[in-house]
């Protein structure tokens, strides 16, 4: 039987984890079906495990200073009943698996799971989030590209745990969120895609975000082919469509796997971006 | 026509609903199916399997085992190393050659499961791999050595009818076709499960299944003819589809086997991805026309090629080529007919029954070739198909005559009628913008009962057993696994006698007390074992007597009008048809393939419904998982591999994905049938695909010709028309009104 | 590691592995098979509870996981009113064939409908899209849901 943790507070299990060094289980909906057959870490060379999904410090939404903040052991089902989060985030969240496994299945578990169908990521990205990082004695934060460092891995230490997903309270005037998968529900995306923009009184872009989940090891987001968007006047956008399609186009490098195709993959991206940037001119 | 017969109390349609008898032990959670039966020491076992398409076994090597754990092999069955079916190529455990990945090799045995499955993770098989054959271009290359026989062939078969070579002198035009479609999962929502109990003398085999006799004959022969007595009881079976008609047979050979090694019961339960990756699947399908125009544009000849992929044993695929082949100019007068036909084996999972048993294919391909026909010729799909098919006097594709009542051309109109077919059909084909609307229409019939001498051969006997109470037991091999058997055959003893429901028992079969009914395949169920039940059930009422025992007994024979010739394939290959057409509407969003299907309209001829509610869920069951085979369900094999073994990779429709259908039936009795049913299970699966890809085809104006329609291959269809000159290929002419060339 | 839990308004304490999957405690250790296994990996709904209320899936829950939270299976469900009534709805819609995916179904029906009483449609097909069900075509079942709200009465 393997050791297992239950602590009570969060200070407790920082402590915990400084001196077991224990896999952190949230939900568990990643780290269970992970074995489907034995369940995680039933292997003699298994580590512990330490439960955290029930700790309160790390299940809370809050606003603070124009930002908001998830505890990492918020449910999916805790953003989709919250209202006043972002449309994008819910909606990202709406189209992730089924309700059961929204009910348990966590925030920061989706984050620190680091898969590149992760679907709270792309929305994280585009809202340049940060993560906060905290081990018994001290805390850090991490821009969400900078923690995810590949599928599987991240820039967590052995002693620290996620405790906080924060970004700006801000919302986009025009957001299309896509998820491409198998099926319309209990799926996981082939590709998605979410474009965010906003625009000025006198109909310039002021400020665009797009990014591209599933196709990469990691999200897609170039804030230096953002930034040439932004400023344009829209009637102009059109002349720069091509141009930018093209700069995705070299970015965009997806794999062949079971469930799609790289070819797919890559010509549903940049149709959707190209739509996007259609329909904002329109 | 004839009224409905009589019923049992006055006013009360056999047709109208009653509550399913196993409703309420399935809500409450206390129906017991094969997983939650538990037997004082009871052993788990767990299948050790090939992780080579095609190999030699070089060692095998165990860890060690603790004490009470074994392992059972080939070498362990006292009777035959080969599954009773209709050949006998398919072992229970590899030999020394191991045929396809996923292929039984051992069994661990122990008293946890946890730890059974922990030592079979650790068992390791060395191979010396062997030249494979991985797909159906491998066994038509024809390189490496035949995995059956001296031509890798597990059936071939051709059939004439006319003269075909005259009609080809004679035609004004030919219209050349092929199809393809892929491997289907049934993927019942219960995994396959037996449980093996020695008793003194006997062997007992409880289990998820189809066809108790088939798992009794494959039991006896592999523990050894006549040294036990085998017993065979089904339990409560949580879906099947045809997966549960052959491989049960398997399991229950080695959890037998298991049991009689070690004297103690053995449970053999497999999970997901096993049942996914190892059990038998719907045979992928290539299907070529050419077909010969007279000069009014009609049908006058064609000749069909179809190639099935069987995998690596044979199981039942010479009859599901059989069925194929027989539906391969589908509801159409044909007057020259050539239909050759050919089941390769490849060292890939095994395929076998799954609903509709060769027809889908077959169904998809005809239905669209017709559909490519009439929009080359600028004629609408829905006329040019009714100007062909089969009225009641012509003569089937077998030269089998038909006898009833051929009523697809009210129930096609009617439907369109509905479905506003027409108007939808002319106005998208000039489909605008990101979304684009198609409707597609498909007709099909499905031949009930066994496919040609099948029903003869097997003669499937059924008995009553009135008690003294006078309540009424049915005893046949028939199961219920969802389909509603429970709920259908009771009904009809109970109209056949005029007693209350109530007084008619219908336990799962237990082959101690029925007799051999036949397998519960075919839509034979309500047709031939109903059919016998009502025989039965008019001669108990003629012989009854309160408060006595009585038993009755009856046989099926064919009515003596029907003629089947085995060797030449002539005749009769079915005593009767169930007739169904679709209509399906879709939306393509042409920036991501995908597909919405917006409704699905459905009419079905079976004769007479046995309960509208039972019906009506074999309709929307069968549409659902025939849309899964149309767009959703993709499983592809890769170098011997199952690609989507996980239960997240296959994806059936979910409550997202399913559109409203509206669906109906109309009334056509069939004279030899109970009350006048035909059958129903699996008629509602067969037209889906097509209508779904003719829709489709219409949405995107590129030629469909393969199944499932992925939103891949939509957007590979859509670029690759972009970027080829016009004249390049031939796609069916995507405006029904505008007369286009076709090959003279 | 010591375990308790409310299990059908009754509460257990179990030392087992915490780790091991809820599914498998209720089904091997207590004997509740009404919850059923159909996949393991949290895709196909079958082995559905309820949990505080709300549905999950017990195959990927540990049933550490659980410890002082209140879990309800179909053994304790069908002991009431709002079974009562869904039940009726499920067998006179035909929202029951092979019943294998019943239990879990009428379990997500439930706690849907504790949270919505008169749910749309949408609503519906969103709440039930993780219970797979293979023999109906899945339609019924959205009718069996409707019936039950329609008719209401019940305290969800
Ligand atoms: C049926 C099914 C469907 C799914 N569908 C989707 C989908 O559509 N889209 C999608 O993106 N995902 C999907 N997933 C994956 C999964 O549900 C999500 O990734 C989920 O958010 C993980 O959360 P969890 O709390 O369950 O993670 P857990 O399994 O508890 O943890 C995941 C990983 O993160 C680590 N971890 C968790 N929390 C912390 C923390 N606070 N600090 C440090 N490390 C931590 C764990 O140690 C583990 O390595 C699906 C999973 C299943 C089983
Ligand atoms: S009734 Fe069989 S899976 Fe739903």
């Amino acid at each position: 039987m393997v050791t297992a943790f239950r602590p009570v507070t969060l200070n407790e299990a920082l402590a915990i984890r400084r001196t077991h060094g224990t896999v952190p289980l949230a939900g568990g909906t990643d780290l269970m079906a992970a074995a489907p057959s034995c369940s995680p870490g039933r292997g003699e060379s298994s580590p512990s495990i330490m439960f955290i999904g029930h700790l309160t410090e790390l299940r809370q939404i809050r606003m603070e200073q124009g930002e908001w903040r998830l505890g990492a052991a918020v449910t999916l089902a805790d953003i989709l009943d919250h209202a006043r989060l972002p449309a994008p985030l819910r909606q990202a969240v709406a189209d992730m698996a089924s309700p059961a496994i929204r009910n348990v299945a966590t925030a920061g578990g989706n984050i620190c799971n680091a898969s590149p169908c992760g679907d709270t990521l792309p929305f994280l990205y585009a809202q340049a989030a940060r993560v906060l990082l905290c081990d018994s004695g001290n805390r850090r934060e991490l821009p969400i590209e900078r923690f995810i460092i590949g599928p599987g891995k991240t820039a967590l230490r052995p002693d620290e745990l996620l405790t906080e997903i924060v970004f700006p309270a801000r919302e986009f005037v025009v957001h299309r969120h896509h998820k491409v998968g198998a099926r319309r529900a209990n799926t996981l995306a082939k590709l998605s895609f979410l474009g965010l923009a906003d625009m000025d009184a006198a109909g310039r872009l002021s400020d665009i975000r797009l990014t591209f989940g599933s196709v990469a090891p990691t999200v897609i987001r170039a804030p230096q082919l953002e930034q040439r968007l932004c400023g344009l006047p829209l009637t102009e956008m059109k002349h720069h469509i091509d141009e930018i399609s093209a700069a995705y186009d070299g970015l965009i490098q997806p794999i062949d796997d079971q469930r799609s195709t790289r070819e797919y993959r890559k010509q549903v991206c940049l149709n959707l971006l190209r739509w996007f940037l259609e329909e904002l001119i329109a | 026509m004839k009224p409905p017969e009589h019923t049992a109390t006055p006013g009360n349609d056999i047709a109208d609903p009653v509550a399913r008898p196993d409703a309420a032990a399935k809500c409450a959670g206390t129906a017991r199916y094969l997983a939650d039966l538990a037997v004082p020491g009871m052993l788990h076992a767990r299948t050790v399997r090939s992780t080579r398409p095609r190999a030699r076994i070089t060692s095998r090597r165990l860890p060690p085992l603790p004490a009470g754990f074994f392992v059972v092999e080939a070498r362990d069955i006292p009777g035959r190393n080969r599954i009773r079916m209709l050949d006998d190529d398919w072992p229970f455990f590899a030999e020394d050659i191991v045929n396809h990945i996923g292929e039984p090799i051992l069994l661990v045995v122990g008293p946890e499961a946890e730890a059974t499955a922990m030592i079979a993770s650790r068992v390791i098989i060395e191979y010396e791999d062997l030249p494979p054959i991985l797909s159906l271009d491998d066994a038509l290359a024809g390189l490496a050595p035949p995995l059956y026989g001296e031509d890798n062939c597990f059936a071939e078969y051709s059939f004439h009818k006319g003269d075909l070579p005259q009609a080809r002198r004679a035609a004004r035009q030919m219209v050349k076709d092929g199809f393809s479609t892929g491997f289907q999962e049934h993927l019942y929502l219960e995994p396959q499960g037996v449980l093996a109990v020695p008793e003194a003398g006997r062997l007992t085999v409880y289990g998820s299944m189809q066809c108790p006799y088939y798992v009794k004959k494959a039991v006896e022969q592999a523990v050894g003819e006549g040294r036990h007595h085998v017993r065979i009881v089904q339990t409560v079976t949580g879906g099947a589809f045809g997966g549960k008609e052959d491989y049960p047979s398997l399991l229950a050979g080695q959890a037998a086997v298991a049991a009689l090694k070690s004297g103690r019961p053995v449970r053999l339960v497999l999970d997901r991805t096993e049942d996914i990756a190892a059990t038998t699947k719907r045979h992928p399908s290539r299907i070529d026309f050419t077909t010969f125009l007279d000069e009014n544009d009609d049908l006058l000849g064609m000749d069909v090629d179809i190639l099935l992929d069987g995998g690596a044993y044979s199981g039942l695929s010479s009859v599901v080529l059989q069925r194929a082949m027989f539906a391969a100019s589908g509801v159409y007068r044909v007057p020259h007919l050539h239909v050759h036909g050919r089941v390769l084996a490849t060292n890939q999972v095994p395929a076998g029954a799954f609903r509709g048993f060769g027809a889908p294919q077959a169904f998809f391909a005809i239905e669209m070739h017709l559909e490519n026909i009439a929009l080359r010729l600028g004629l609408d799909p829905l006329e040019y198909k009714l100007r062909h098919a089969l009225r009641r006097g012509d003569r089937t594709c077998t030269d089998g005559l038909v006898r009833g009542a051929v009523r697809l051309p009210e129930m096609a109109t009617r439907l369109c009628e509905a479905a506003g077919y027409p108007a939808k059909q002319a106005a998208y084909t000039a489909g605008q913008g990101r979304y684009r609307r198609g409707i597609g229409l498909s007709l099909c019939y499905h031949g009930c009962g066994f496919t040609g001498q099948g029903e003869e051969l097997i003669q499937g006997t059924i008995a009553l057993h009135k008690r003294a109470d006078d309540a009424v037991e049915i005893r046949v091999a028939a199961t219920e696994m969802g389909q509603g058997a429970q709920t259908v055959l009771p009904k009809i003893v109970a109209h056949s006698l005029g007693i209350p429901l109530d007084q008619i028992h219908y336990e799962n079969p237990d082959t101690d007390i029925v007799p051999d009914s036949g397998p519960t395949v075919a839509s034979r169920t309500t047709m031939i074992v109903g059919g016998l039940l009502r025989e039965a059930a008019l001669d108990l009422k003629r012989h009854w007597q309160s408060g006595r025992v009585m038993d009755i007994r009856r046989t099926y024979h064919h009515p003596p009008h029907i003629h089947w010739d085995q060797e030449h394939f002539r005749g009769d290959a079915y005593p009767e048809y169930a007739w169904g057409v679709n209509v399906v509407e879709v939306e393509v969003d042409l920036l991501t393939g995908l597909v919405r299907v917006i409704k699905i309209w459905a009419q079905f001829d079976v004769g007479a419904p046995m309960d509208e509610r039972t019906l009506r869920g074999q309709m929307e069951g069968g549409i659902a998982q025939g849309l899964g085979y149309a767009l959703w369900e993709k499983l592809e094999v890769d170098d011997g591999r199952v690609q989507q073994q996980r239960i997240r990779d296959y994806t059936i429709p979910t409550f997202m994905d399913m559109p409203p259908v509206e669906s109906g039936s109309v009334y056509n009795p069939y004279e030899f049938g109970p009350f006048g049913a035909k059958g129903a299970g699996e008629l509602t699966l067969v037209g889906v695909a097509p209508a779904v890809a003719a829709a489709v085809q219409q949405a995107i104006g590129c030629p469909v010709d393969m199944i499932p329609v992925t939103p891949e291959m939509i957007l590979r269809r859509i670029r690759n028309r972009k970027h080829a000159k016009p004249d390049s290929e031939i796609p069916p002419e995507s405006s029904p009104r505008s007369r286009s060339r076709a090959d003279t | 590691m010591q375990i308790t839990f409310e299990l059908n308004n009754e509460t257990v304490c179990l030392d087992v592995d915490p780790l091991r999957p809820l599914l498998d405690v209720l089904r091997e250790e207590l004997g509740l098979t009404g919850t059923k296994r159909g996949c393991g990996e949290g895709e196909c709904g079958a082995c559905a509870v309820l949990v505080n209320d709300r549905l999950v899936n017990s195959c990927l829950l540990p049933v550490g996981a659980v410890v002082h939270g209140r879990v309800m299976t179909i053994e304790g469900f069908r002991q009431t009113g709002a079974y009562q009534r869904l039940a009726e709805a499920f067998t006179e819609a035909g929202a029951v064939q092979c019943g294998f995916c019943t239990p879990g179904m009428i379990l997500a029906a439930a706690a849907l409908l504790r949270r919505n009483s008169q749910p749309d449609e949408t609503e519906i097909r969103a709440a039930l899209a993780g219970n797979l069900c293979r023999c109906t075509g899945l339609n019924m079942i959205v009718e069996a849901v409707q019936l039950a709200a329609r008719r209401g009465g019940a305290p969800w």
